[in-house]
């Protein structure tokens, strides 16, 4: 049969263009959800037994099995399954559910430190490979790093770099397989290697990366062999086209421990075929939401093995498989279709979860119902997150995806270099303790010592400065490192296979602490801050004299503040040489690591005492947004997006009668703040609608709650696998209510 | 100018759909289950224009498809002159208006103010008794049930169930009668009370009568009083 039969367009056919193949075929749906369909039999079986692998894993303390005799591949381990006979969708990461690779490529020390707090010994012989024979990324990027760079890591003034895991967020095309087969996308990319003759050292590199994408398509094929499909060829139908997908991601997170290993945005394409199959009289609407339930499962066994320290950072076992949904063409019609409805489904049909991480692109344009369906269902779950598509379609055009929590990515058109983040706040404090690290007094970087009691903005501000463009040639430097290393050492083989030969590079800078640098450069300014110093001359802790406005309640004055610290480290950031010509962007954006900064960061001018936690993401400090939301969304909305091009994220925490008094009351409040915020330029929103009774009861009572899902700063997370102090801040963050 | 306590700039509980509320400082009513006690000492709060206040609002408005600005506080009536203009100058630029108030002052101000507004969130302390628990007197309370029955604004009747003060049946038998009187009572909210502030309270080193035994008002007699009342939540 034709895999490509009824199926409209040419310019697709000939070359990579899954683009132009979705708006030559897709049909926008502007019904409403009451087509959908509850799981099927099959569906109910398989995730029965995952459930009960969960709780096993559970019960073990996070991880169920390792198998540390193989290294992780694509083709190491044999197939496995759960309940073969009911599974429509295969594929394990290792041949049983939940049992987790070793993947020493990016570096061995950090396999023997997850093993062990995992009361494993690793494999002596593997461990002998890659410490004797075989460099590491991790190694390699040691080896070479500067000792200011292993300081300023050290002192946690640049952290959470990705050079002791793999720097994933690259999206791979998965689509590409469903639609061509790997022959033919093993093909292009001989062209590709062949059209590259000059032997200077880009092209030889870009020529040793397009051979290694040949053999991962042809490793890839190998495993479809082995579950039994063909993927060398297009898929027929609509089983099909999900089996090849997944297979193409399966492949991915076989061969790499990323830390975020997003999905992309698929529904457009699945719902071709799933509505040509529909039409054809050989697909019911149950066996179609069958298919999405069940790759949802698939999505939500994916594990990787991690270190503690990881975990410290990445709380809850994160795997970020972003899934975007919605988001409206560049011809004016809605990418929405019924498949995008069938994933919202999903959390109905198997319960609220963490992954995959469900993501809305935002537009005012989208179809009513639409809108409605996912207000309503974010109000029920707390487990997905909105983005402005109105502010990044004009940018990266309709066919891009959210990497990892906020980053939109053209799917097969753009790679990125991630790079976790800086934190501003312990920069801040080294312009105020004349360069020396204020919880060590060491000396970190050679600025003026500040003068007199009270901090005076105009030394300040000239001692930031300074302090912030020392930073970005260090921290620019460090990604440079670690990405060449990266690529050398642990290339992401598979999904470079899927994108553009010569893909367009972004390097992904971040900074942590934002609020608090906001709103401790507003006590500076506008009220009398007095430094309490040490012997050493440190400052210990701060008096502050008098009020001063705080970032979050739509005060330009502080609120203008974060953008010229913004400004200014971009802009810094952009004069720096970086490595394989990337463009630098900037995220304002912490996961669940605004914890763990805090800890390392002494007490700062805005009356944070030394070791509380920072405000996650871009949002307000705690307890400071004394203006209702509208006022703290308009605060975080001012924060530039077209410096931040790899997201500014906004959680957004309000109880049910705050919001509404009804269900209906509250789709329509949540859907006007979602255009007011968007229609003022903000990026992100993780939307969180419970109360804080229900948070302390579950953490009283774990047991009772094993699906309370919440949304932390760009992803969702079970709450119960949140570490004590990771709930402690969650509950502590501002949840709007009224008295 | 005026003084502002705070903008509150999203409640959906301060009127219909979601609105900004403004809190003016300074409230001379004293209610011993006051939420906001914060807002009592008049020389508090921050001094603004009303063209100053209305800019600040306008920011609100993409996230209001029906603006809606709620004059509450403090007592609004305690700086009559200002609500005036405030109201004024919000309706001229399209906003919907409400007016929380205890009814504070004379008479006649009253009236202007609820002539001006567009609803009037009225909060009657006590039927009977309104001494018992804030300085609202009865010939004050009567005199203003009086105003709002002679105009056309509308009006939504708010009542804070205290437990032990405000929930017996004398009291549920004369407020509904005193609703009755008045036509355009759109609507009446029976508020639960909870000690949530006592903190602020405490902070403000005041005490009420109402700490000294656990009061708390649960659903079920919010239920039980609006029975009483014959209205349905």
């Amino acid at each position: 049969m034709d895999p490509w039969r009824g199926f409209k367009g040419d310019s697709w056919r000939n070359r990579v263009d899954v683009a132009d193949f979705i708006r030559d075929n897709y049909q926008p749906y502007y019904g409403d959800e009451s087509f959908l369909s509850g799981p099927s039999e099959r569906t109910r079986k398989v995730w029965a037994r995952c459930l009960e692998l969960m709780e096993e894993e559970k019960r073990a303390g996070g991880v169920l099995a390792i198998d540390i005799k193989r290294v992780a591949g694509i083709t190491a381990w044999k197939p496995g399954y759960i309940d073969r006979e009911n599974e429509v969708i295969v594929g394990l990461q290792t041949d049983e559910p939940l049992k987790r690779m070793v993947n020493p490529w990016g570096g061995w020390r950090m396999v023997e430190q997850a093993c062990k707090a995992r009361g494993v010994e690793p494999d002596p012989q593997m461990a002998k490979i890659f410490t004797t024979y075989r460099r590491t990324q991790n190694e390699a990027i040691f080896r070479i790093y500067t000792p200011a760079m292993r300081q300023a890591r050290r002192l946690g003034i640049i952290t959470g770099l990705p050079d002791a895991y793999g720097r994933g967020r690259l999206i791979g095309d998965y689509r590409r397989v469903a639609l061509y087969g790997t022959e033919f996308l093993r093909k292009e990319k001989e062209k590709d290697l062949y059209a590259l003759d000059n032997v200077d050292d880009s092209t030889i590199h870009l020529r040793e990366d397009i051979a290694d994408q040949i053999r991962a398509l042809e490793r890839m094929a190998e495993l479809g062999q082995a579950y039994g499909c063909d993927i060398t060829r297009p898929a027929a139908n609509a089983r099909e086209a999900v089996q090849w997908l997944y297979m193409a991601y399966l492949c991915a997170v076989k061969e790499q421990n990323g830390a975020a290993m997003s999905f992309g945005h698929n529904s457009p394409f699945l719902d071709i075929y799933i509505q040509r199959d529909l039409d054809e009289g050989t697909l019911t609407e149950t066996e179609a939401q069958e298919l999405i339930d069940q790759l949802t499962i698939k999505l939500r066994l994916v594990r990787h093995l991690r270190t503690p320290e990881y975990d410290e950072l990445f709380a809850g076992d994160p795997t970020w498989v972003t899934e975007s949904l919605g988001g409206m063409a560049e011809d004016g019609r809605p990418l929405v279709t019924k498949t995008d409805y069938r994933w919202l489904q999903t959390l109905r049909n198997l319960g609220t979860a963490p992954e995959p991480n469900l993501t809305v692109l935002w537009s005012s344009r989208l179809p009513k119902p639409f809108r409605e369906f996912c207000a309503r269902t974010a109000i029920e779950t707390s487990a997905i997150q909105f983005e402005n598509d109105d502010l990044m379609r004009p940018i990266f055009g309709d066919d891009y995806g959210i990497s990892c929590c906020v980053s939109a990515t053209r799917i097969g058109k753009d790679m990125q270099f991630f790079g976790a983040r800086v934190n501003l706040a312990k920069a801040l404090l080294l312009a105020i303790n004349g360069g020396r690290d204020e919880m060590t007094g060491e000396e970190v970087v050679n600025v003026p010592e500040l003068t007199g009691e009270y901090l005076e903005w105009d030394q300040v501000w000239s001692n930031y400065e300074k302090v912030l463009t020392w930073l970005s040639v260090l921290y620019s430097r460090t990604m440079n490192c670690i990405h060449y290393m990266h690529d050398k050492y642990n290339y992401e083989r598979v999904q470079m296979a899927l994108i553009d030969s010569n893909p367009h590079r972004h390097m992904a800078f971040g900074v942590a602490g934002l609020s608090v640098v906001a709103d401790s450069l507003s006590a500076i300014r506008f009220a009398r801050v007095k430094a309490i110093r040490n012997e050493q001359g440190i400052a210990e802790r701060f008096e502050i004299e008098g009020d001063f406005p705080c970032y979050g309640n739509d005060d330009d004055r502080v609120d203008g503040l974060a953008v010229r610290v913004l400004r200014y480290f971009y802009n810094s950031l952009s004069e720096q040489p970086i490595y394989r010509n990337a463009v630098p962007t900037l995220s304002v954006l912490t996961i669940t690591s605004n914890v763990v900064y805090g800890k390392k960061t002494g007490a700062t001018p805005d009356g944070r005492e030394r070791g509380k936690p920072f405000a996650p993401g871009a949002n307000p400090m705690h307890g400071r947004e004394l203006s209702g939301v509208v006022a703290a969304m308009r605060s975080v909305a001012k924060l530039p997006y077209e410096i931040c091009r790899d997201g500014i994220s906004y959680t957004f925490s309000i109880t049910p009668r705050a919001l509404g008094e009804d269900m209906p009351q509250r789709i329509h409040n949540l859907i006007n703040l979602l255009n007011g915020y968007f229609g003022s330029g903000g990026h992100h929103m993780n939307v969180n609608v419970y109360s804080r009774e229900t948070l302390i009861d579950a953490m009283e009572h774990p047991e009772l709650y094993p699906n309370l899902t919440i949304r932390v700063s760009g992803y969702a997370v079970h709450f119960t696998k949140l570490s004590k102090e990771q709930q402690m801040e969650v509950i502590q963050r501002t949840i709007y209510e009224r008295m | 100018m005026g003084r502002i306590q705070q903008i509150q700039s999203f409640s959906t509980l301060d009127g219909p759909g979601s609105r900004c509320v403004v809190f003016l400082q300074g409230c001379p009513v004293g209610c011993i289950f006051c939420h906001n006690p914060d807002s009592w000492e008049q020389s508090k709060g921050t001094e603004m224009p009303v063209d100053e206040l209305m800019r600040r609002i306008e920011r609100f408005r993409p996230f209001l498809p029906i603006p809606g600005l709620t004059v509450s506080g403090g007592e609004p009536l305690a700086q009559f002159e200002f609500t005036m203009e405030l109201m004024r100058q919000a309706k001229a630029e399209g906003w919907h208006v409400a007016l929380d108030t205890s009814g504070w002052g004379p008479a006649q101000r009253f009236k202007e103010a609820v002539t001006e507004a567009d609803l009037v969130l009225f909060s009657i302390k006590h039927p009977l008794e309104p001494t018992l628990v804030s300085q609202v007197t009865v010939a004050g309370m009567e005199e203003k049930l009086a105003v709002l029955s002679r105009t056309a604004t509308p009006v939504w009747i708010r009542y804070v169930l205290i437990p032990g003060w405000t929930d017996g049946p004398e009291a549920a038998e004369a407020l509904k009668k005193m609703i009755a009187a008045v036509p355009s009572v759109e609507k009446v909210e029976i508020l639960p009370y909870n000690s949530l502030a006592r903190d602020k309270w405490k902070k403000l080193g005041w005490d009420s009568p109402l700490f000294h035994d656990d009061i708390r008002t649960d659903e079920a007699k919010v239920k039980e009083f609006e029975k009483m009342l014959e209205i349905e939540s």
